[in-house]
């Protein structure tokens, strides 16, 4: 697989400020590499050091120490050749006031041309039209950005990320404040724009959103990066990977289940019963036992691990009591 | 090049379509140049001539600067503030590039302003103007310069409206009562005057003046442009050193 970033010991360092007297590193000695056609997650709780990490492989920001090539070029002394073939979204979903969509989407792409001026009229109308539909907004060419909804606002900054047709897509939180149908319409726009062959790389909250689309995530806290790897992969790594749970009507004794090899754990209390168990498979096994027992079982749910185990394990921190 | 006609083509666009903004840039220098010549401000003021003609290239002058600290650096701060100036630098374009287009678009407007204002003066009060338009533009161009840098510079320092408001203020304010726009800088005190005479909207005001009420003197208006020329320079050299679009 072709690396289209690779990141070398990088280390953010932010000088004194203000009051507080010490030094923060947002980011301290991380390496990773993002591969060509992937969909790839930065996750980690607020102040992890993810937009950091973003911000300077997007030449915004510049690094302490560390390497960072993009597309195989250079993130300080090639900036702008790699602002050029990257795509970016901030969260702040603001654009300059009293323009239409039409006219905002004609000033980014004009801010991507340089020196060639051997653009088509025709042309670039008809890729404006195309990327308005390929957003869903395309009724929206002469209204502007403040009378959008929220989520219309957020495809829409990935319609002026997309003005120069980009290599790679940078998305800072995209679904952030998004309603959950909005999230969704964002989720298949994200997988289409992959499927079209752009590398995407993300940060989000959510971890079922990093579990749904993307192929690796790396896990940050504090700006060190704690894992990376496939979801799956990940879930997989994390023992007692799926645990059982049900009410049984009358008392029944634990080790009823203990014997049983697939069971790694029980922990019985009446009315419920919780197993972990190792495998999906194991779960006709403990069923058939039940019935062959005569046990009057209700409220069988399976809770297969997530990311969201994953995450909770590796920084010790709950996304949603942050 | 093409980005920066684009850019400045958005900035001019989105200066008209704010009806708020074109109120108070055209209309309120307008309303307050009639309010002067109308009421009996200046009856006392030993000017030699009729208030309303002499007022008139002080209120222009006076527009072209708070054009700039005013208008282009609260502009800047929201741009800043709403993250839109980040959002920009994402793409390639350079620094210098997004500032001049933001100058230039303004510059535009500064000339407009002072196209509007010398029309009213003319046509509804009988304003003369006997000196010659080229100084006249010159000048104009040189103050919007020079202010529109000094606009950037405020905006450099100020991360909200909260801090840019301040530092606004205290340098809007001496500049509009001690900068020989109402009233000449003679009916100062005496170390007030000294101050006033260092200061570059004395030489606009006087410049323009200069070029709407007298026949054309190059000795008098070329010394204004001189001095004007000099600001331009130190608050450019400023600029450059210290104007970030960083948050």
């Amino acid at each position: 697989m072709e690396n289209v970033i690779q990141i070398t010991e990088l280390v953010k360092v932010y000088p004194k400020k203000g009051k507080s007297k010490d030094e923060v590193t947002a980011v301290g000695g991380i390496s990773f590499a993002v591969q060509k056609g992937e969909i790839f997650g930065l996750l980690g709780p607020n102040g992890a050091g993810k937009t950091t990490t973003l911000e300077i492989i997007e030449g915004l920001n510049a690094q302490t120490s560390g390497t960072v090539t993009v597309l195989g070029l250079d993130n300080i002394t090639q900036t702008e050749e790699i602002k050029r073939r990257i795509g970016i979204q901030l969260q702040s979903s603001q654009y300059l006031h009293h323009l239409t969509l039409g006219e905002l989407l004609d000033l980014f792409k004009s801010l991507y041309e340089g020196k060639q001026m051997n653009m088509n009229g025709k042309t670039d109308e008809h890729g404006k039209k195309q990327l308005l539909e390929l957003v869903n907004l395309s009724d929206k060419e002469n209204a502007e950005v403040k009378d959008l909804s929220g989520g219309q606002k957020q495809r829409f900054t990935i319609a002026t990320s997309l003005v120069h047709n980009p290599e790679i897509l940078f998305l800072d939180e995209p679904t952030t404040g998004l309603d959950p149908k909005a999230r969704r319409d964002m989720w298949q726009l994200i997988k289409t724009l992959n499927r079209a062959g752009i590398t995407i790389v993300l940060t989000t909250h959510f971890m079922e959103e990093a579990e749904f689309l993307c192929h690796r995530v790396g896990i940050m806290d504090s700006g060190k990066l704690l894992e990376i790897d496939e979801p799956k992969k990940l879930i997989d790594r994390l023992s007692d990977t799926t645990q059982v749970s049900f009410f049984t009507e009358d008392k029944i004794d634990a080790g009823l289940f203990t014997n049983l090899p697939e069971v790694k754990k029980v922990h019985a209390d009446y009315p419920k019963v919780i197993l972990e168990i190792t495998s999906l498979d194991k779960i006709s096994a403990i069923v058939t036992l039940l019935k062959t027992h005569n046990i009057i079982f209700y409220g069988f749910t399976v809770k297969t691990a997530s990311l969201e185990d994953v995450y909770l394990k590796l920084t010790g921190k709950d996304y949603d009591n942050e | 090049m093409n980005s920066f006609v684009e850019l400045f083509k958005a900035n001019f666009k989105m200066f008209f379509r704010e009806k708020e903004g074109f109120y108070w840039t055209v209309l309120m220098p307008a309303f307050i140049y009639v309010a002067l010549s109308v009421l009996p401000i200046g009856k006392n003021m030993e000017t030699g001539i009729k208030y309303s003609n002499y007022v008139l290239p002080g209120i222009i002058a006076m527009t072209i600067m708070q054009g700039g600290i005013y208008g282009l650096a609260y502009w800047m701060v929201d741009l800043k503030s709403r993250g839109i100036i980040k959002r920009l630098m994402a793409t390639p374009i350079k620094s210098w590039q997004l500032a001049t287009s933001l100058v230039g678009a303004r510059l535009v407007v500064v000339l407009a302003q002072t196209i509007i204002l010398t029309l009213l003066g003319i046509f509804i009060f009988g304003a003369s103007f006997v000196g010659n338009i080229f100084s006249t533009i010159i000048l104009v161009l040189l103050g919007g310069a020079i202010f529109l840098a000094l606009g950037l510079i405020i905006s450099s320092f100020a991360k909200s409206y909260d801090t840019a408001a301040p530092i606004t203020s205290a340098v809007g304010l001496p500049l509009t009562f001690l900068g020989d726009i109402f009233y000449p800088i003679s009916s100062l005190p005496h170390s007030l005057q000294l101050f006033a005479k260092l200061l570059p909207i004395t030489y606009l005001s006087d410049g323009l003046r200069q070029a709407y009420l007298y026949p054309f003197d190059l000795n008098k208006i070329g010394f204004d442009i001189l001095i004007l020329t000099l600001w331009l320079i130190i608050i450019l050299l400023i600029t450059v050193k210290v104007f970030k679009l960083k948050e």
